[in-house]
């Protein structure tokens, strides 16, 4: 044989193992076997280092640091650049235990979080929002954080699933009225509305001057503005999908009917703004933040993005004659434990640091993530300092001291397909093409189904 | 049979294609199909078999069959505009009665929408078809026409914006692929239809399109596929709305998949897509196989 042919052969061959190895490689990762035993293994080290038992202190150090914790999130697109690395890096100096962020932007993480479940790649903490909540119970996403070992006397709120407690708020980011001022004074609107009466004279006014007036975003890319705008403003007048029981109830619901009523009449009287069935809540608030549209409603978290505007952030008017309490439509940073999680403890201790430092004292994480997103901590020792924060956002604060924060979308079983059913009905009743009874009375058939 | 002898030769030679083809086409293509004859595919770790169950479900389903007459409508005018536009532009850039320079910025310009990712795209038409946009703006020149129009808003127009938008990023591979064509026809042909009386018509008819007719059923059935699997344009334009007026089974399995988290339905409509896909391409590799012959 041929050198050449022999040097062909053994090159074939050596770029076939080559490509078979790295399959194998690929698809290799642990099974539930082996992550089993890894973490028995994990646990049976934490559980020495934890006792302490006759290593020395040093030992321990170095058994915490082969700790490695995977941390899905969104958070570290939308904080300042470098802010999220900061904390884990600190975190690291003091424990030794590493966290490994994952950062995707909202949008994508949901996926990231369902796939990495389905292929056992998913991170050891996961950034969870209200509507996918049910969902991730009903996978068995998401482990019990209290039996994990979260302190749970260090969070206001715990997010729960017919009695279990499975994701922990770390910020709360409400939803005021953002008010564009000057909008107002060209329509010679004197005062920032206060109730719809008053709220409707006002897009009037703003329209005949020639601007847009309310932005309602009920695009369905990601339906929330079904929850943010049109479920924002009811809270504020004390109008539920609940009724006293905790039951959804839409059908029949005449409170509901007339909030609906009240975007129907913006809409007819051409106060909503323009395009609203494919709006997405991005594109509305850089419209508002652009001096498009006079009132929009959307997270406090957004108002660093409206720079060039002369504003104010308020709360939503409330239904005439209504004198209770408002409540505030918010939406939250939290964070679950994976049930595929080797390191549950270690997760845990994480997500105790971030509310209350290594102590359970130490509020400051939380404190400072408050303070750097204009959100209010879900930490009960956290202590943000306002001070530097923008006049609006400071205002808005003094008012929110007075109302209540509500979702009743968070926990709701398929809340996605849910709120974009919800959303398609309403763009239907305001364009005419469906009677406001039967739009409630569907809404109600998706809320009974949902989850079933 | 040495496993390193010569008869085994050229399957170590596709035994990596092979692989790869196996693990990720086959592989996922095998568990997609599987997942739509289970209950509560990924979500749950012991799903249960159901048969036919998910298909019947879904041929129950009004939103499955107001995805397929959208997917249907978006598909037949995108190829048939694809077809004629881009046959018009080739012949226009063929054509004897152009300069080569006025030809070939007409080319540049011609092929421009090909070259724009569908980012990029959506992008540029949603801003371009905002209320408030550039469209509207242009067309306050004639009162007839409303300066508020929701292009994209509104659930009777929105299919025909986003067909018009795909029509406009896809014809220019028509346009290449038929010039290609043209240019490759003899013309002695033409010479000698026109000795006989042939009139331009009947020269196109006769001569330019069966000399062309391998050509233009390829791409056809090619970009019926595509089209077919449109997903990124319309998700980022409209994300199947107005009242899911845009919704076509691309958007209607990913809403499935992504936002209802039910892997199963997701499952049974790719597999429904799958074996349409699967009968076109049947279709065209036959199509390919004759014309070699």
């Amino acid at each position: 044989m041929k050198l050449k042919t022999v040097a062909k052969k053994v090159l074939s061959g050596a770029v076939i193992g080559a490509m078979v190895l790295s399959l194998t490689a690929c698809g290799g990762g642990s099974s539930p076997d082996d992550t089993g035993s890894s973490s028995q293994e994990q646990e049976a080290q934490n559980t020495s280092d934890d006792t302490g038992s006759d290593e020395s202190g040093e030992s321990q150090e170095s058994a915490k640091s082969d700790v490695t914790l995977k941390f899905q999130q969104w958070w570290g697109a939308e904080l300042p650049d470098g802010y999220l690395d900061d904390i884990v890096a600190k975190y690291k100096e003091e424990t030794g235990v590493t966290v490994e962020l994952l950062t995707a932007p909202w949008a994508d993480t949901k996926t990231a979080i369902t796939a990495g479940a389905t292929n056992g790649t998913i991170a050891d903490i996961i950034s969870v929002d209200g509507a996918w909540l049910a969902e991730f119970a009903d996978m068995g996403i998401i482990a019990d954080v209290e039996a994990a070992g979260v302190d749970t006397a260090l969070a206001s709120d715990i997010w729960e699933v017919e009695g279990t407690k499975y994701v922990v708020p770390v910020n709360n980011f409400a939803y005021p009225m953002y008010v564009n001022m000057d909008i107002l004074e060209k329509a010679k609107v004197s005062e920032i509305p206060k109730t719809w009466t008053e709220l409707i004279d006002a897009c009037n006014k703003i329209k005949d001057a020639g601007y847009s007036a309310f932005a309602l975003n009920l695009g369905t890319t990601n339906a929330n503005g079904i929850q943010n705008v049109f479920g924002g403003t009811g809270w504020a007048s004390g109008i539920n999908l609940k009724d006293e029981s905790g039951a959804y109830k839409t059908e029949g619901n005449e409170e509901l009917a007339s909030l609906a009523e009240l975007f129907k009449t913006l809409y007819d009287n051409e106060c909503l703004y323009p395009g609203m069935s494919t709006l997405e809540e991005s594109e509305m608030t850089s419209n508002f933040a652009a001096g498009n549209c006079a009132f929009t409603l959307a997270s406090a978290a957004t108002m660093s993005q409206f720079t060039d505007i002369n504003f104010e952030a308020t709360t939503v008017p409330v239904k005439d004659g209504y004198e209770g309490e408002s409540g505030i439509c918010y939406a939250s940073w939290a964070v679950g434990i994976s049930e595929a999680s080797a390191n549950k403890e270690e997760a845990a201790k994480f997500i105790n640091y971030l509310l209350g430092g290594l102590d359970g004292t130490d509020g400051s994480v939380a404190a400072g993530l408050a303070v750097e997103m204009s959100a209010f901590p879900n930490s009960t020792v956290a202590e943000p300092d306002y001070s530097a924060a923008p006049e609006q956002f400071q205002s808005f604060y003094e008012l929110y001291k007075n109302c209540y924060v509500i979702n009743e979308y968070i926990g709701l079983a398929n809340a996605s397909d849910v709120m974009t059913s919800m959303t398609n009905d309403l763009v239907l009743y305001l364009e005419g093409d469906l009677e406001c009874d039967a739009m409630l009375t569907n809404w109600q058939g998706y809320l009974d189904e949902a989850g079933k | 049979m040495k496993l390193f002898g010569k008869k085994t030769t050229p399957y170590r030679y596709l035994l990596p294609t092979l692989i790869l083809m196996i693990v990720f086409l086959v592989v996922p293509i095998i568990m997609v199909i599987r997942y739509s004859f289970v209950d509560k595919a990924v979500v749950s770790p012991d799903p249960d078999f159901v048969g036919l169950a998910n298909y019947a479900e879904l041929f129950a389903d009004s939103s499955f069959w107001n995805a397929v007459s959208n997917t249907i409508i978006f598909v037949v005018v995108s190829v048939v505009a694809h077809l004629v536009i881009g046959m018009i532009f080739a012949m226009l850039l063929n054509s004897k009665y152009f300069s080569n320079g006025t030809k070939t910025i007409a080319r540049v310009i011609y092929i421009l929408p090909w070259v724009f990712t569908a980012s990029v795209v959506a992008i540029l038409w949603k801003l371009m078809l905002q209320p408030s946009g550039i469209i509207n703006y242009l067309l306050s020149a004639f009162p007839q026409i409303s300066r508020n129009t929701e292009w994209l808003s509104n659930k009777d127009l929105a299919l025909a914006v986003i067909c018009f938008i795909n029509i406009w990023c896809g014809y220019p591979f028509y346009m290449i692929s038929i010039l290609a064509g043209l240019q490759g026809i003899s013309g002695d042909l033409y010479e000698s239809a026109a000795i006989d009386g042939a009139t331009l018509t009947k020269s196109f008819l006769h001569i330019t399109i069966p000399q062309l007719k391998p050509i233009l059923i390829s791409i056809a059935m090619l970009d019926f596929i595509w089209t077919l699997q449109s997903f990124n344009v319309i998700w980022m334009l409209t994300g199947g709305g107005p009242v899911q007026s845009t919704e076509t089974l691309s958007i209607y399995i990913y809403k499935l998949a992504f936002q209802k988290v039910d892997y199963s339905m997701a499952g049974t409509a790719a597999t429904v897509l799958l074996v349409v896909c699967v009968f076109i391409a049947i279709f065209y590799v036959r199509q390919q196989k004759k014309v070699r012959e």
